[in-house]
């Protein structure tokens, strides 16, 4: 038995570690690719630029400030995006099997980005697109599963059945979409885009638009995340202790389906984060919502941060990186189901 | 302070359970709800917590109808606990503790030093602070159940809900419950709550309401409505109610006849 002390230690212990280790993919990020810089390099483009900003012809500053360096903000803000809207979605059904892509959401915002490729759109309307339609789904989701199983307040397996169904059909209105898309350069975009990758997602600009969206997302879930813990014990424990529940899961819904769907819009789906990055963070904290929310977002950010890096840099071409992500992820997840259930059950 | 229960008829949907049912709760006092199973005990306690809504009648706290108070407000005038409580996910049983002081912070906040410090009071006041850092969903039915009444007192309340609190608990742990509920009636909360066990009503003392198939329902002191007569008209079978000494002590015990 741990004492409390020890283990209040040692949650701190996991969150330095969690920081240097983000600290630390930043660096190798910065380093590693087909245009290979050392330490040193990197220190003095760094002087270089704070002192003359981005001179053009100054190839060195070009790869690390308009080409890497967003590409790993918007890697950890699209991790941590989806790792805290995962950890939010499973407090709030109060299931820790629940997640972004069973929930429809990320079927539902692709179908917005979709579209939004197919004409050409960019920045801010992008995510919009998604957000509305990731809403639309999960909304669908919640009332069939509600509608079927209203006296147990809408069940697991219900609410797992509705998401194939939405999610199945949203995968067919993104067939459609990509059936009338220009099969020369449209096609092959989205195509590319649906199997997740940041290496279209470039450019400070789309960085921005993602920022606002995570920022108002991430505030408002960390100011609910107490709030959170009390409605995982179900809706009627959390009115009798004074939560206004309604209230409480509509912000929480939304919060968490604009950065579901803001991540989308970004880079495509990329599985598995939302659902396996929380749960590796209740083994290292515990379920605490005071401590799970910034250990999933420290930990999903270093996660996506990693995965990218090696997207880009393990072929000569780039892997797509939901490719990846399920490819770890859902080997791990079955490891933590053998290992312990001692988190969910 | 006191909960009036008036002509209430509560149920789900258009199907009324428990029809124009009256009764008060005191602070103070503990007051005993009987009656077989599916005569809406559970149904008339959501009710009265605004959990579900009523069909007719209202509910009056200090005189004030309930459905005019908002949930933070209720929540520090009534704790509840719930016969079922499950969570999918590891809390520890401080955690559980200190989810009882959510009614005092505002949407947004946190529970605050004060609050751990007050969540230990609470747990130490049970004799169950051994257990703060245990798993809660880890901890014997007893265990939890002592957790659940500390999270009510962790909301300040003048009134505590209990629904079976006794339900699935072995011999001893039955018997440390209902003596915790006594010692909190007698520093002035008022206990309502329900059992299957009619000795449990008489060991609690106080008022009890009996409610027998079909909705009518008796109420009063102990021992006028917990007679060998009515429980037979409620439960279906004869009673025995013996009065019995102890020591100096006088005790009832109430058996079935079969």
């Amino acid at each position: 038995m741990i004492n409390k002390k020890q283990k209040k230690s040692l949650t701190t212990l996991i969150f330095i570690a969690l920081s240097l280790l983000l600290v630390f993919s930043i660096f190798i990020s910065l380093r590693v690719g087909r245009f290979g810089m050392s330490g040193k390099e990197i220190l003095e483009t760094i002087k270089r630029f704070s002192r003359e900003g981005l001179k053009t012809g100054d190839r060195q500053v070009a790869v690390l400030f308009s080409i890497r360096l967003p590409r790993i903000v918007m890697s950890i803000l699209v991790g941590s995006a989806l790792a805290m809207s995962g950890a939010a979605y499973q407090g709030l059904f109060k299931n820790p099997m629940v997640s972004p892509d069973i929930l429809g959401v990320s079927s539902g915002a692709s179908i917005g980005a979709c579209t939004a490729i197919l004409f050409d759109m960019s920045g801010i309307k992008v995510q919009m697109l998604s957000f509305t339609f990731g809403l639309i789904a999960v909304f669908f989701v919640m009332g069939i599963s509600y509608a079927v199983s209203k006296d147990q307040g809408g069940s697991l397996l219900i609410m797992v059945l509705a998401g194939t169904v939405v999610s199945s059909l949203c995968n067919g209105v993104t067939s459609l979409i990509k059936y009338v898309a220009d099969t020369d350069t449209k096609l092959p975009e989205i195509t590319y885009w649906l199997m997740g990758s940041f290496a279209k997602t470039g450019g400070w600009k789309n960085v921005k638009s993602m920022a606002v969206c995570f920022i108002i997302g991430a505030v408002v879930l960390f100011m609910l995340r107490w709030n959170i813990n009390v409605l995982s014990f179900g809706e009627e424990d959390a009115k009798a202790l004074g939560v206004n529940t309604t209230r409480t899961k509509i912000l929480v819904t939304l919060s968490s389906t604009l950065l579901t769907a803001s991540s989308v819009a970004m880079s495509g789906s990329i599985g598995w984060v939302g659902l396996v990055i929380p749960h590796i963070c209740r083994f290292l904290v515990g379920p605490n919502y005071m401590t799970l929310l910034p250990c999933s977002m420290l930990a999903g950010s270093s996660f996506m941060l990693i995965v990218d890096t090696v997207a880009r840099t393990l072929s000569s071409g780039e892997i797509p990186i939901g490719v990846i992500t399920s490819i770890i992820g859902a080997p791990l997840f079955i490891y933590l189901l053998f290992k312990g259930k001692k988190g969910w059950s | 302070m006191q909960i009036e229960i008036k002509d209430v008829t509560c149920g789900y949907g258009n199907h009324s359970v428990v029809n124009s049912f009256s009764t008060i709760i005191d602070q103070g006092e503990i007051l005993c709800f009987l009656g077989p199973n599916g005569v809406g005990k559970t149904t008339l306690f959501k009710s009265i917590m605004g959990l579900l809504p009523l069909l007719d009648g209202e509910v009056l706290i200090d005189s004030k109808d309930s459905r005019r108070i908002s949930r933070k407000k209720f929540a520090s005038l009534v704790g509840y606990v719930p016969q079922t409580h499950s969570t999918p996910f590891a809390f520890k049983a401080l955690d559980v503790v200190l989810m009882g002081s959510t009614a005092r912070l505002n949407a947004f906040s946190n529970p605050s030093k004060s609050d751990y410090t007050k969540a230990f009071e609470v747990m130490g006041q049970l004799g169950i602070e051994r257990f703060a850092d245990k798993i809660f969903t880890e901890l014997s039915g007893g265990e939890r159940q002592m957790v659940m009444i500390a999270r009510a007192l962790m909301q300040e309340p003048a009134f505590i809900m209990l629904d079976e609190p006794t339900a699935s608990l072995d011999f001893g742990n039955q018997a440390k419950v209902l003596k915790e509920l006594k010692t909190l009636s007698n520093q002035g909360i008022g206990i309502a709550m329900t059992t299957h066990a009619p000795e449990h009503a008489f060991l609690c003392g106080g008022r009890a309401v009996l409610f027998a198939p079909g909705g009518h329902a008796l109420s009063g002191p102990v021992k006028e409505i917990l007679t060998e007569e009515n429980l037979e008209k409620a439960y279906g079978l004869p009673v025995a109610v013996i009065e019995d000494r102890w020591h100096d002590r006088r005790m009832i015990h109430c058996t079935p006849v079969i």
